[in-house]
């Protein structure tokens, strides 16, 4: 997967973990988005300045790195695009990335007055659950 | 009814104070562009949500709800800073 000019092999969500597992509300799209908000697990920055990053936002909890394989979330329908951070870490803002489904999907999901965050919350979400690697 | 979409503390100011005479209000924080799910919180005044205002970043976004009418986007107040 490209992106960012470099390859990418995985990429991170910063979730709350209970008992080991990130909840499946922790993958979902509220109305209005078009993607999940994920960041490239590169060397720098690093998955901790990520972390940091969003708790100076002001997210509470425990947080940890929920990581997954680009080709991972390819096989799930999705595509990764670069999009700009809105963390107060610039350097991390420049790893952000959205999966989405591919246009032609949202175009189809648009005639059919189904809204994109229904379509994956529904169908994807557990199962993104499922398969995060969590890293403590 | 519609949401209302609201950006400057000059205005939230009166909005938030009209919808926290229908509390307790549910506060969901989104984190925009920051790979992460929002926050909630419940809120039984107005004291309570600006504490919790004061200690997020500008660029977060906020959703507010009186638990007493919690239909999608009724009388929703969406605070973007």
């Amino acid at each position: 997967m490209e992106g960012h000019g470099m390859r990418i092999d995985d990429v991170l969500r910063v979730v709350a973990v209970r008992r080991g597992k990130p909840r499946t509300a922790e993958f979902t799209l509220r109305p209005g988005e078009r993607g999940l908000s994920l960041f490239a697990l590169v060397d720098l920055p690093t998955v901790e300045s990520i972390i940091a990053a969003v708790q100076v936002a002001g997210k509470r909890g425990e947080l940890a790195a929920a990581v997954f394989g680009a080709d991972d979330l390819r096989k799930l329908g999705l595509r990764l695009i670069p999009t700009l951070g809105g963390t107060p870490d610039e350097t991390v803002n420049a790893v952000h990335l959205e999966a989405r489904f591919p246009r032609w999907r949202e175009w189809l999901l648009r005639l059919r007055g189904r809204p994109i965050h229904q379509e994956f919350n529904e169908r994807l979400s557990a199962r993104l659950a499922e398969i995060a690697s969590i890293l403590e | 009814m519609k949401p209302t979409i609201i950006s400057s503390d000059a205005e939230s100011s009166e909005t938030v104070s009209a919808l926290f005479e229908k509390a307790p209000v549910l506060v969901e924080v989104r984190f925009p562009g920051m790979g992460t799910s929002p926050d909630w919180y419940l809120c039984e005044d107005e004291r309570e949500f600006r504490a919790i205002r004061e200690r997020l970043a500008p660029s977060v976004e906020l959703h507010l709800r009186s638990v007493w009418d919690l239909k999608p986007s009724a009388n929703e107040v969406t605070i973007r800073t």
